[in-house]
């Protein structure tokens, strides 16, 4: 299996439920260490990097955005700052600058002094990103980063992505669900089932009847968007496939 | 936050606590079976520590100068290091209750402090250092029990660790008292002393004994208080940012255990402290460790002297336990923090 991302692209990482996306993801951003072959970071192995070298390079939101914390959205952006500033308490001077950027760019402006644990989840979203762009890495991870959102938020946080990611010629990795908004936002996809990438491709290639009917089990219906003419998939009720999966339930209950 | 700003608000914070502290320090000291004037205190202080003679008669100086100051100082430094302490428990476990005495690493050290005050082992290889580096090896045997016990999959959840905090707690405390019975009949009636910590007969060298401990630990807490802002946001998020997670855990663990050990070894447990003071001063002066920790050290420091105070005087002539002054503080504020807490989780 082979996998790789280049600086301005985002590349879709695609697969249901148990298929191994999070685990290559945190094997890609150096969470864990893999039994085989290896990880690297411009041309580097992962092993090689410190943590905080790494963080200089990758940022990475997880799927569960920020917690529920005192600290407020000006302090949390300041940790994105924190790989570059050294660990010592006094250390940061000039990264301010930074910071009042990225808050004007991310439009949380007004939020500043707001603690986290006031915002809703939409909100949230948009501060883990301010942070990450705080982190100013070259290379970017999101673990579905959109589960928690309604649609206009959804497109929100993608669109924000996006901005980001054409003006600095940023390396994206995003892992999705929602294989629409996929096929709107990635140049490229790769699909994974039971642990290994299958198939890889532009999002014409990959959002297809036949590959979405191998990995997922699902008959869909596959039309192009009106106005920008990428795949998008429908669902049809009752028409899961898949006998495979349905023997797995059987045996495992039986 | 910019660094002027959490700079500045360190400085105007630890100005008003220190202040507060000095004052504090002061009217303990004059409070007593014997009154002293507060402009004596002062007075006797200074020329001690300017190195002058006093105007003082030299029964007051006694008084103030090997009687109270020492007590009065060691107080300050034991509510410094167990509020310390427990502002980076809670920082590090992101558990609001968190605290060296729940955790039961005040029971651990104080087994420690109690088999080497009573067997006398180490003594001499360590010299005067003997007492706390027992009580700090088995404060790190009681938290490293506590965390095992209450780790469920990866993860440290609150109501286990409370739980495993009153189990290590019992048990330790059994051990305590066992050891005490074994060493000598009289000392058994000092048991409450050990277990509800007090800080009563002291002397200058026990401070001196222990401040080092105390500011190794402290120092080295705060120079990594940045990292351990990062904790609030996951381990995960924490690693993501360039934190190694595991080292900068374990440093921290280690150090805070070592001021509590320093306390324990010269006043017994007193509990709560390192619960209660880190909790008031993240409502005043909010999250960023960086404040935090400083100040609520001083602000600890504050607290323990006016407990003492308290405690030697409520029941004058006869003396309480500062555990017993502490609890009824801290009891109270634990349950309302601990329903807090379960009614936010649902």
């Amino acid at each position: 299996m082979d996998l790789s991302i280049h600086r301005g692209e985002i590349v879709g990482l695609l697969g249901p439920n148990g298929s191994g996306k999070t685990t290559l993801l945190r094997l890609l951003c150096g969470e864990e260490l893999p039994d085989s072959g290896g990880v690297e970071l411009e041309g580097r192995d992962l092993k090689q990097w410190s943590s905080r070298e790494r963080a200089k390079k990758m940022a990475v939101l997880p799927q569960e955005g920020l917690p529920s914390v005192p600290f407020t959205v000006e302090e949390v952006i300041m940790m994105g700052r924190h790989p570059h500033q050294g660990i010592w308490p006094w250390a940061g001077d000039g990264d301010q600058k930074t910071v009042e950027r990225v808050m004007t760019d991310t439009q949380v402006m007004q939020d500043r002094d707001r603690p986290i644990r006031l915002l809703s989840g939409g909100e949230r979203q948009r501060v883990a990103i301010a942070k990450a762009m705080a982190q100013e890495p070259a290379l970017l991870f999101l673990d579905e980063p959109t589960t928690y959102l309604d649609i206009a938020h959804q497109l929100a946080v993608l669109d924000q992505i996006k901005r980001w990611q054409q003006t600095c010629g940023l390396a994206v990795l995003v892992v999705f669900h929602d294989l629409n908004l996929a096929a709107q936002y990635c140049d490229r996809l790769a699909i994974m089932k039971e642990g290994v990438i299958c198939h890889r491709g532009t999002p014409t290639e990959i959002i297809e009847e036949s590959v979405i009917q191998e990995v997922y089990g699902v008959k869909p219906l596959i039309i192009r968007h009106p106005e920008t003419h990428v795949p998008q998939v429908l669902l049809q009720s009752g028409k899961i496939l898949e006998p495979t999966r349905t023997s797995n339930v059987m045996s495992r209950h039986g | 936050m910019n660094r002027e700003n959490w700079a500045g608000r360190l400085m105007g914070w630890s100005a008003f606590w220190l202040l507060l502290l000095l004052l504090s320090m002061a009217a303990s000291v004059s409070v007593g079976s014997a009154d002293i004037r507060f402009a004596d205190v002062w007075q006797v202080i200074m020329a001690h520590l300017l190195g002058k003679d006093g105007a003082i008669d030299a029964a007051t100086d006694a008084i103030i100068w090997q009687l109270r100051f020492p007590r009065v100082l060691l107080g300050a430094l034991v509510g410094a290091a167990l509020a310390g302490a427990g502002a980076v428990f809670q920082g590090l476990l992101k558990n609001p209750l968190a605290d060296p005495f729940i955790l039961g690493v005040s029971s651990g050290s104080a087994l420690g402090a109690a088999i080497a005050v009573f067997t006398g082992w180490g003594v001499a290889l360590l010299g005067g250092w003997n007492v706390p580096v027992w009580a700090f090896l088995f404060g790190c045997v009681a938290l490293f029990f506590v965390l095992q016990l209450s780790r469920l999959g990866g993860q440290v959840r609150t109501d286990t660790l409370i739980l495993s905090g009153v189990v290590v707690q019992a048990f330790f405390g059994a051990m305590l008292t066992y050891v005490i019975a074994m060493a000598s009949p009289v000392e058994i009636q000092r048991i409450q002393y050990w277990l509800m910590g007090s800080i009563a007969l002291r002397e200058w060298s026990e401070a001196m004994v222990m401040a080092p401990f105390l500011i190794v630990g402290m120092v080295t807490c705060w120079l990594m208080s940045r990292s351990l802002n990062l904790f609030a946001l996951g381990e995960r998020s924490a690693g993501h940012l360039g934190v190694s997670v595991q080292q900068t855990r374990l440093i921290l663990l280690v150090a805070s255990t070592l001021m509590t050990a320093a306390a324990v070894s010269v006043s017994g447990t007193i509990g709560f402290v390192g619960l209660i003071i880190p909790h008031i001063l993240r409502m005043l002066t909010g999250p960023d460790h960086r404040i935090l920790l400083p100040v609520s050290s001083l602000a600890g420091a504050v607290f323990i002297v006016w407990a003492d105070t308290l405690a030697r005087t409520v029941l004058d002539p006869r003396e309480l336990p500062i555990g017993v002054i502490t609890a009824l503080i801290g009891g109270p504020f634990f349950a309302w923090q601990l329903r807090r807490y379960t009614m936010g989780r649902k």
